[in-house]
């Protein structure tokens, strides 16, 4: 796997995983909120209502006490005139009775004819509150009621008149006083058991409904349960669901592009390249150049070499269309003549017949810049400027004055320049005469049709003939075999470059190889070459 | 002065308590004084006239050995004379009502209230209530027994049954005569307060059912106790 896949796989990979904690994160908050607003709202209910309760229950209570302080004779008009004014005053009350023992002697109120004298009470308070929830009992005209007995005189309350109505409105409630079942809205509606719920909201997902419990206790405990169709829930959040997921997919798409944009940013080689430049992980290897005729070397074209995060190494047929694009070449040239001045500044100082080769192209050449870095460097390290050879392309030559300029201003400093892939770029060989240039490099693609009784490898004849004609130094690239070697030197090219030789090494190879070459005896080339073709 | 009356009494019915019995249950169920029609709602009115002592009416005590047959007979002669009881039905309602209204007054004091079913018994810890060696009862008691005396006067369609209790001070045969006159002298400060005496029994454990130990001050002072137990008349 590339590294650029590994990029790609990763990038999607962080994409998606952010899109989904944004969304996940989106809903999470959005279901807090809905969940508090719903928590609140039954809270809210659940607490009027309890509220409202415990105010009836203590507000009986206490009724119940003045009219057994009521300095007036039993059942006397003012007596039943008194227990009339609270009853009227409270639309929750049935009836009021005045007993003696088990007996009603008198009383106001819907229920007359009627003693309801249930077998077993279910709370005695201290208060002397005796209490009687609903039960059949205390069933009256099909209603259950509440009763409450404090001394001589009871109360009967209708507990539907306890839950609102018009506050539980939509939805269910159920009351429970002392965990007892006093009041369910709708009326009659089934309620499972108190413990069945607990306290808090929460989602009930098999019946499709939101239920929350509620708790008072400052008088009496009071726990009031609302529950309401999952439905209603959706429906009151479907338009902030809408909205947050408008918004969630905004925010994706936002991320998204963010990634992405990032991503094409990190995966362009160009990026990774100019990073690359920056930290200097390009590198300088040289193709070692020899007097074909004496195997002796006399220079090497300098070739950057990019070498990549995990070591492994580029070359600039990879690497140069890219930064052509993105205009990275006139730094990778400085790259080159600084190392290679670095590299093999004493190698240049010490021998007098070595030049090395650094390529240009026409961006260099439309700005001063490596012009002078060029001088300045060379100057600085004591290095003779006819030991840097510039070769450059025929594109180059053809493409402005300015270059043409900048050649006979390089060559003027002493610099030798040397025409580049001789014969693939233009038809027209007239600007040879109009140029100053030192030496011509024949293509690869000719050498390599020596062999072969190619049409080729007639043209190469007539270019070794023009470059003889113009009195210029020849050099063949991409020599191969032995073969090649043998009718290059028949045709008089004196130079040459190739695999066959060397490939092209990192400096301290490069610099090995020139000084072992140095040392050794020099065999004329036809000698070696005999050696070649005999093993 | 009340109470120096039901001492009185207490002394008069102890020495014939045999011979009396039977009649005390044979008694007669005339009504008590009626009530008055300007009493408030709130208290029931006290009885208007104190029963002159001589001809006053008998309250039956117990054989605290054979006791349960002893007061099913004497409720059964209640029931008889009286013809004020309740169903089955009824029962429930009417002491949860007679307990809510003694549980308003009692709640804080020493009288402990125990209810069972048709039964409800109150416990009066004798600790401060009766000095040793006497039956009487402390005006903090007595503040209490007025309050539940129109309760029971009320609810009459119960059977009170006064139970006395001593320490172990002194003579058993002693003790048995002191539980009773303990027991009897509430009995007739309920029998003053209005309430029929036909309905009310007392019976006399002396030392013999001792509820804590008797080593300690504390113990014995709990021994010296009254219960009265308020029981349904289901017909």
């Amino acid at each position: 796997m590339s590294r650029r896949e590994q990029y790609l796989i990763g990038f999607s990979l962080a994409a998606f995983v952010g899109a989904v904690l944004l969304f996940a994160l989106v809903i999470w908050l959005l279901w807090l909120q809905s969940v508090k607003t719903e928590e609140a709202r039954v809270a809210n209910l659940a607490e009027t209502l309890g509220q409202k309760t415990e105010q009836i229950i203590v507000d009986a209570r206490d009724m119940l006490d003045r009219l057994n302080r009521l300095p007036a004779s039993a059942c006397s008009a003012e007596h039943v005139r008194v227990m009339q004014e609270a009853a009227v005053a409270r639309p929750y009350i049935r009836a009021i009775g005045y007993w003696r023992a088990d007996s009603r002697i008198c009383g106001v109120g819907f229920i007359q004819a009627i003693e309801l004298k249930p077998p077993r009470a279910d709370r005695i308070y201290d208060s002397g509150v005796i209490a009687w929830w609903p039960s059949p009992q205390t069933e009256v005209s099909g209603v259950r009621l509440f009763l409450m007995r404090l001394g001589k005189h009871d109360i009967a309350i209708d507990p539907r008149l306890l839950l609102q109505t018009e506050l539980v409105q939509d939805r269910q409630a159920g009351l429970w006083v002392e965990n007892l079942p006093l009041a369910t809205a709708p009326w009659g509606v089934e309620m499972p058991a108190l413990d069945s719920f607990p306290v808090g909201l929460f989602v009930d997902r098999e019946n499709d409904r939101v239920v929350s419990r509620f708790s008072l206790g400052a008088v009496l405990p009071i726990d009031v349960v609302a529950i309401e169709p999952l439905h209603h829930f959706w429906d009151r959040y479907a338009s902030m669901i809408t909205v947050a997921i408008s918004f969630g997919l905004a925010l994706f798409a936002v991320w998204i592009y963010i990634v992405l944009r990032f991503s094409r940013h990190q995966l362009s080689l160009a990026t990774e390249l100019k990073e690359a430049l920056a930290r200097g992980h390009v590198e300088v290897y040289y193709q070692p150049i020899l007097d074909l005729a004496s195997g002796r070397c006399v220079g090497a074209e300098a070739l950057a070499r990019w070498v990549r995060e995990d070591g492994r190494v580029v070359d600039p047929e990879v690497f140069l269309p890219v930064a052509e694009e993105a205009g990275l070449v006139p730094k990778i040239t400085l790259a080159v003549l600084s190392a290679t001045i670095r590299d093999l500044g004493n190698l240049l100082r010490e021998n007098a017949d070595i030049s090395i080769n650094i390529n240009l192209t026409p961006e260099d050449l439309a700005s001063d810049e490596f012009s002078y870095t060029l001088a300045e460097q060379t100057e600085f390290a004591g290095i003779a400027p006819e030991k840097i050879k510039l070769e450059i392309t025929e594109r180059a030559i053809i493409d402005s004055d300015r270059s043409r300029g900048m050649i006979r201003n390089f060559r003027s400093r002493g610099h030798k320049v040397a025409i580049d892939d001789f014969g693939t770029g233009y038809s027209s060989l007239s600007y040879l005469e109009t140029f100053e240039i030192d030496t011509l490099k024949i293509d690869k693609s000719f050498v390599d049709a020596i062999d072969k009784d190619a049409v080729t490898s007639h043209v190469i004849g007539h270019v070794i003939e023009l470059s003889k004609s113009l009195d210029l130094e020849t050099v063949a690239e991409g020599i191969e075999t032995p073969q090649q070697v043998e009718w290059l030197l028949e045709q008089g090219v004196l130079l040459g470059q190739g695999y066959l030789f060397g490939k092209p090494l990192p400096a301290r190879g490069f610099r090995r190889y020139f000084r072992r070459q140095k040392d050794s005896r020099v065999y004329p080339i036809r000698q070696k070459l005999r050696r070649w073709q005999a093993s | 002065m009340k109470t120096g009356i039901a001492l009185f009494f207490a002394l008069v019915l102890l020495g014939g308590c045999e011979s009396m019995g039977p009649d005390s249950r044979s008694g007669s169920s005339s009504p008590q004084a009626s009530e008055p029609a300007t009493a408030s709602i709130e208290s029931e009115p006290q009885p208007t006239a104190e029963p002159a002592p001589a001809a006053g009416p008998r309250i039956a005590v117990l054989d605290w050995s054979d006791y349960e047959n002893e007061r099913a007979e004497h409720r059964q002669a209640l029931l008889a004379s009286s013809r004020q009881f309740l169903s089955a039905e009824e029962v429930g309602y009417y002491m949860d009502v007679q307990k809510a209204q003694l549980r308003e007054i009692l709640h804080d004091t020493d009288i402990g209230l125990r209810h069972e079913s048709g039964l409800i018994v109150l416990s009066v810890a004798g600790g401060d209530g009766f000095a040793s060696n006497s039956s009487r009862f402390s005006p903090a008691i007595e503040a209490q027994l007025s309050l539940i005396a129109p309760i029971l006067k009320e609810f009459d369609k119960t059977h009170i049954t006064v139970h006395g209790h001593t320490d172990d001070a002194g003579e058993a045969t002693y003790n048995q005569e002191l539980s009773v006159r303990r027991a009897m002298s509430v009995a007739r400060f309920f029998a003053d307060a209005g309430i029929a005496f036909e309905r009310i029994a007392v019976v006399g454990y002396g030392e013999s059912s001792p509820t804590s130990s008797n080593k300690t001050p504390a113990g014995r002072a709990k021994n010296r106790r009254i219960e009265i137990h308020i029981q349904a008349v289901v017909g």
